[in-house]
């Protein structure tokens, strides 16, 4: 199974229309973005491997699933990300958009309680 | 023939998933709310009707079944049940083509569009019957 890093390298690859909708191709200030989140985030860094994806305007999407919880974060630019957690079997949810400049360090908070939950969920 | 303005609640919409592990999860997980996000200028989600567009033909007009490309579906009474809107937007490639508008929902937030790429359901080839039980 490929690495997040190599999927990453994979979306780099996605050519406009890839999902024969119209979708923008991913642009690489996004995606190298996205590494960068991905690697120097020390909350993320505690989650197990994302599920990565070309997001249809451009930007990159992480995916985490725990059974009935799910858990997204998306790079919308080199300076905005953007998340949602949703748990299906008790319906509550959380989104919200955050600077990923500084996300890179420091996870804002209420992303960093979602993720700590899920991290004592899912065994890295 | 069905009638092309008549959507009942028990047709299937089926979307178009692209192949490759960059665009699909693992077969055990959702689909992820990216395939249901609008891009500037669009007011409603392409989707094609299981009546009037089969999935062969989906998936060769939008996709590559040799480098995985798959049918999401769902029930139409389901997105109604969320406040969603079904149109029939019929193309000269796509007789079957419709468009799932916001109606109550605003597709700009995450939230809807995770609830909203919950009720998809990735089919196995021609499994229509699996999703509309």
């Amino acid at each position: 199974m490929a690495t997040p890093f190599e999927q990453l390298e994979l979306v780099r690859g996605a050519q406009p229309n890839w999902d024969g909708y119209g979708a923008d191709a991913p642009r690489p200030e996004c995606v190298d973005a996205a590494a960068r989140f991905l690697r120097e985030n020390p909350d993320v860094r505690r989650l197990s491997a994302p599920y990565v994806m070309p997001t249809r305007v451009g930007g990159v999407l992480f995916a985490w699933h725990d059974g009935t919880r799910q858990l997204e974060i998306e790079v919308e630019s080199p300076e905005r990300g953007g998340f949602v957690y949703l748990n299906t079997e008790t319906d509550e949810s959380a989104e919200g958009e955050f600077d990923l400049r500084r996300a890179s360090a420091s996870t804002p908070s209420p992303l960093r309680a979602i993720i700590a939950d899920f991290a004592a969920a899912v065994p890295v | 023939m069905p009638d092309a303005n008549d959507i009942g609640d028990d047709e299937l919409l089926f979307r178009h998933v692209p192949g490759g592990s960059q665009f699909q999860n693992p077969p055990d997980k959702p689909v992820t709310s990216e395939n249901f996000r609008l891009r500037p200028g669009e007011s409603g989600l392409s989707v094609s009707r299981s009546s009037l567009t089969t999935q062969a033909s989906l998936l060769k007009r939008l996709g590559d079944p040799a480098k995985g490309s798959r049918i999401a579906a769902c029930r139409v009474g389901d997105l109604r049940a969320l406040g969603y809107i079904i149109v029939p937007d019929p193309r000269t490639d796509d007789p079957g083509h419709a468009l799932i508008l916001p109606g109550d929902n605003d597709l700009s937030a995450r939230t809807p569009r995770k609830r909203l790429a919950n009720l998809f359901r990735l089919l196995e080839s021609e499994a229509v019957s699996e999703v509309s039980e």
